[in-house]
């Protein structure tokens, strides 16, 4: 009995079946491209980036310390790495410090690892800063990465990018870093390091309870120490590797020969160390020592402006060592010959900025107007006008007023419009500085006038005499009133005072 | 078949006929929730209604009316903000298109008004309500009417004067039915309309009547348009100096008769500030003791009193009245909307679409005051800044960002110091240049009293010099010795515009220098009047009475070039021409 009989299949059926089946087969050997037009395929897909460096014969030292450091899983991971490999021939010199010390080496294969990937597709002349897995930045350009060059870029892993580079990167030390194991200017260093403080930051310490009454956390001792550095808060912060700055360090005799030259504007018998002569001279040469940006030795210009607005006069020939730390450039000068007079400027004291006046319930008589001078420019001006007090004070509270011989003057001009007081008076000026009083005596002030020569005279700055402040510090000075009661007579009037210091 | 048809259509017909016929008047019910126009003119009520509502409609043009006499003039520019129709009003380049620019929602007003004018004197003569109830109503309908065709008038150069009773404003585009009037033959029939009217005084609706009443907090009297004043505008616009000057002194003299000393010698009088009224610049210390001497800090801020509180007090407080001839509040339960809130706010609700020019806050800052502050404090009180912006204050002092839906404001339309200003620029073209001069910078008293005899035995002719020795309309009495308070004229505390604010006088030549002082009448409109929506007028005005299109161009031409609008040069070029001045006159 045939099949054909026993199931009652009929020819046609039986060929339409054949047919069908060839159809099904034919349709189901096909594999469907165009569907698969926008996969990736090949072993970029297959392989980590760790597989990528096995894989490369030339770079089997790096692989092995990938491995005994750690990173070799970490790079295995699925999160997204680039990492800069060099080669055998680039680490056969590697110091063995490193390689002996798996800390160190930890540092020194993570220099190489950054998160994410970054691939050679920025324009030739753009520098990256590029985060690695220690925290440092490294630059990276299309064809370099730090001093190395890519010898085989963009290697596609399935978790992130391989480059090859021929030489390795060495871990470089910030500059704060650098400073603080610095062989070379000692003194500056160690006045530097002397203002670090160290603190409790109270949201990083232990907790180890509740004060029942205030409520306040109990800390425990000795945990969330903080270490801070009025330097790096006041000045620059160049332990931060972020941005990029440049720093000098004066070696100890240029340190000594700038300190020698502020000295005596910083007379202090203070006890505090903060406040002592040798330490407000040191902070005063320090302060102006480091700027924002970094400078290479060709970029590096004739002065630069401190950020308390000092030029920092620049000798090339004076550099003694350059190091290029990993956020900036740090100069070791032999000599840095800074202006005194830049260092310590003209004070001008604004007339209506007040600290206190001597006798209460005047406030009715005080007066701040605003006026133009004799160029049409506005100023605003104390005027204490029918106060009926004699020998009136009116105090300016002047702080961190280095020690020095001042030369003072006064801009005062009584009669501008729509000023009551229109003829000349007198008032003068008392400073008391380390319980040492300097009266400069009543001087008549200036009275504006019609002719524009003697206007001219009257708006000008006019010299009232010497303050001699001998202590650093702070200084009072106080505006002080005829020794009357009359209208007219005990009038007040300042635009400002200038103090210019005497540079010897 | 024909047979069924017939039968069909019999029996169509027949259930439509009892169907129609069962209906009473189908087509012919009034609606319930609207007035008919036959039933709207009953009796005074009606007619006051018909009164307010012409009012509220012309509320609405309050927005295209600041934008079209500002934004073109120069003492206000557009921000980034601003729409790109603002931008073509700032650049004198408007389109056919632009919405600011239509003049149709002005004659929607005009065509109302004929239309109420109409049916009033239909009520006059069927004598649905008193005769003196339809003067005063017919004559302020009337005297709004020729507002909005001198408006019309100025911005479009020419334009149809309808006075027919249209149903829609449509019926104007035939223009071989209404043809257009030039600006100066559209003043004489302007005048002759006010001629006519059969009721004029300052006050539309005076105290007592149905229409001047106080309601949601505001007083209603100052709403209405005051009728010397329009007169005294055309009177100006067309040359007619003396006539001008008379109608502008009949708004002085406004409270003349009033028994309350304080209405009396402080309405509309631009006085000096005495401590309880004033609407100048004040400081808050210093004093006479301190001669004048003033803090820049004490400058004061005060919203009941001084330059800052014309913009914030209600209509109904004193000083208000001392100094508003014509504002209208807004009121945030009602409609219409406050438009300036969106305009000129940076915060809140505010779009923030213009700003004040530099040209406007340069001219505050090169005006010293005479206590030595070396700018013009109507600046600071004008305009401040808002989030490092410049922003225009006088319209949204009563507006809290914090409740943005909360829109309070006014639509400020005519003041004491704009009346002042407007009255010298009429006596100074007249040959009183001292009268002019005077009521510009430091009074009357200041000017005419002869300082030789103040301190002479001789009160009488002291006191007689402080009197104006002309004729009315420009006899001022100033009289005012502190000994005898019987000698006190209605005029002894003016101050003059600039002296009012303490801002120094002008020199004492230009009281014969007629061109100049005009010049410098219309220099203080900007310190004094800024964004009030005066500003496109004065300049057109007085350009064209001097024939000069420079005066209005170069002033313009500053404004945008301190703007750093690359068209400034183009514009002014284009200003040269008269012609260019005026919108083109197109229906939307």
């Amino acid at each position: 009995m045939i099949l054909s009989e026993k199931y009652m299949i009929g020819n046609t059926t039986r060929f339409l079946m054949f047919v069908m089946l060839c159809v099904l087969s034919v349709m189901t050997a096909c594999k469907d491209t165009w569907k698969e037009r926008g996969m990736v395929s090949g072993e970029a897909m297959t392989l980590s980036v760790m597989d990528k460096i096995n894989a490369n014969a030339n770079l089997s030292t790096f692989s092995g310390y990938l491995i005994k450091t750690g990173y070799a899983e970490i790079i295995n991971t699925s999160k997204n790495y680039t990492v800069w490999a060099p080669t055998n021939s680039a680490l056969q010199n590697l110091d063995a410090s490193i390689v002996t010390d798996t800390a160190k080496l930890k540092v020194f294969v993570a220099n190489h690892i950054a998160n994410l990937t970054y691939a050679t597709t920025v324009p030739a002349d753009t520098t990256q800063r590029i985060l690695m897995l220690n925290g440092k930045y490294v630059p990276f350009t299309k064809n370099t990465f730090d001093e190395a060059n890519i010898s085989l870029a963009n290697q596609y892993a399935k978790n992130g990018i391989l480059h090859v580079i021929d030489g390795a990167a060495p871990v470089k030390q910030s500059i704060w870093e650098y400073v603080s194991s610095a062989t070379i200017g000692l003194d500056q260093k160690t006045y530097l390091m002397s203002l670090n403080k160290t603190a409790q930051d109270t949201s990083l310490a232990t907790i180890t309870g509740y004060d029942p009454v205030t409520g306040k956390p109990i800390l425990k001792p000795g945990t969330g120490l903080v270490t801070t550095n009025r330097f790096l808060s006041a000045v620059k912060n160049v332990s931060n590797e972020q941005n990029q700055y440049t720093f000098f360090l004066l070696a100890d005799a240029s340190f000594g020969a700038e300190k020698a030259k502020l000295t005596k504007y910083y007379n202090s018998t203070s006890i505090f160390p903060d406040s002592t002569t040798t330490n407000l001279t040191s902070w005063n040469v320090v302060k102006d020592l480091a700027v924002s940006g970094s400078y290479s030795p060709n970029q590096l210009p004739a002065q630069l402006l401190s950020v308390n607005n000092v030029n920092i006069p620049i000798n090339k020939s004076a550099i003694i060592a350059s190091y290029k730390a990993s956020n900036g450039w740090v100069y070791v000068m032999s000599s840095m010959n800074f202006s005194v007079a830049e260092k310590i400027p003209t004070i001008t004291v604004e007339g209506e900025v007040v600290s206190s006046f001597s006798s209460s319930g005047i406030s009715g008589s005080v007066f701040y107007p605003i006026r133009s001078d004799n160029k049409g420019i506005p100023y605003k001006t104390l005027e204490v006008y029918r106060s009926g007090v004699s020998a009136l004070n009116v105090n300016y509270r002047l702080r961190n007023i280095p020690s020095a011989t001042y030369k003072v003057y006064w801009r005062a001009i009584a009669g501008t419009t729509g000023d009551p007081q229109t003829v000349t008076f007198n008032q003068k000026l008392v400073f008391n500085s380390s319980n040492i009083a300097t009266d400069l005596g009543y001087k008549p002030v200036s009275v504006a006038s019609t002719d524009a020569t003697a206007n001219a005279i009257a708006y000008s700055d006019l010299y009232i005499g010497d303050c001699i402040v001998t202590k650093y510090g702070n200084v009072t000075m106080s505006l002080v009133s005829a020794a009357s009661t009359a209208v007219n007579v005990n009038t007040l009037l300042l635009d400002y005072v200038k103090l210019v210091p005497v540079i010897q | 078949m024909k047979k069924i048809l017939f039968i069909k259509m019999s029996v169509l017909i027949a259930i439509m006929a009892i169907t129609l016929g069962g209906c009473k008047k189908v087509f012919e019910v009034l609606p319930e929730d609207k007035l008919d126009i036959n039933n709207a003119y009953k009796n005074v009520a009606d007619a006051d209604a018909a009164v307010i509502g012409i009012y509220g409609k012309f509320q609405n043009l309050a927005k295209q009316y600041v934008l079209l006499n500002e934004v073109r003039a120069d003492l206000l520019d557009v921000t980034n903000n601003a729409d790109p129709y603002l931008k073509q009003l700032n650049t004198h380049s408007v389109t056919g298109d632009n919405p600011y620019a239509d003049p149709r929602p002005f004659y929607e007003v005009i065509l109302n008004c004929n239309d109420v004018l109409k049916n009033f004197n239909i009520m006059n003569e069927k004598h649905l309500m008193s005769v003196d109830d339809y003067q005063k109503r017919y004559s302020d309908i009337l005297t709004l009417r020729c507002f909005l065709y001198l408006q019309l008038g100025i911005q479009y150069g020419s334009v149809p004067y309808v006075t027919d009773a249209l149903s829609s404003v449509d019926d104007l585009k035939n223009e071989s039915l209404f043809p257009k009037l030039n600006l100066d033959a559209l003043l004489d029939k302007l005048i002759a309309d006010m001629k006519q009217m059969p009721y004029i005084s300052s006050y539309s609706y005076p105290t007592g009547s149905s229409l001047s009443i106080t309601t949601d907090g505001s007083n209603t009297q100052r709403m209405f348009i005051n009728k010397y004043y329009m007169l005294g505008e055309l009177q100006l616009w067309k040359g007619n100096y003396l006539e001008a000057a008379k109608n502008y002194k009949n708004v002085m003299e406004t409270e003349a008769t009033n028994t309350n000393t304080n209405s009396m010698f402080n309405t509309f009088h631009v006085n000096y500030n005495d401590g309880t009224y004033g609407n100048g610049v004040s400081y808050t210390d210093g004093g006479t003791n301190y001669g004048g001497l003033h803090s820049e800090s004490a400058l004061s801020y005060s919203i009941t009193y001084g330059f800052k509180s014309m913009f914030c007090l209600s209509n109904t407080a004193a000083n208000w009245n001392h100094e508003w001839i014509w504002a209208m509040p807004y009121n945030p339960g009602f409609n219409p909307t406050n438009p300036f809130i969106e305009l000129f706010a940076n915060t809140g609700a505010g779009k923030y679409m213009l700003k004040p020019a530099q040209t406007a806050i340069d001219a505050w800052a090169s005006n010293p005051q005479g206590n030595g502050i070396p700018y013009d404090a109507r600046g600071k009180l004008s305009y401040t800044t808002v989030n490092g912006q410049p922003v225009v204050m006088k319209y949204i002092y009563n507006y809290d960002p914090l409740v943005p839906l909360t829109r309070n404001g006014m639509w400020y339309l005519w003041r004491g110091a704009g009346l002042h200003l407007h009255y010298a620029e009429a006596a100074n073209r007249d040959g009183k240049g001292k009268l002019a001069w005077a009521l510009l910078n430091t009074g009357i008293a200041n000017t005419f009293a002869d300082a030789t005899l103040a301190s002479s035995t001789n009160t009488a002719a002291y006191l007689a010099s402080m009197i104006t020795p002309y004729e009315e309309p420009y006899r001022f009495n100033a009289q005012y010795i502190a000994s005898n308070t019987a000698y006190r004229g209605p005029y002894h505390k003016n101050a003059g515009v600039r002296g009012r604010s303490g801002v120094v006088a002008i020199n004492t030549s230009y009281q014969t220098d007629m061109t100049g002082l005009e010049s410098k009448l219309i220099d203080e409109g900007s310190l004094e009047l800024a964004f009030e929506g005066n500003r496109w007028a004065d300049l057109v005005r007085v350009a064209r009475r001097r024939n000069d299109p420079s005066f209005l161009a170069e002033r313009v031409y500053q404004k945008l070039l301190k703007d750093g609008n690359s068209e400034a040069s183009t514009v002014r070029a284009k200003l040269m021409n008269i012609e260019n001045w005026y919108l083109p006159f197109k229906w939307k």
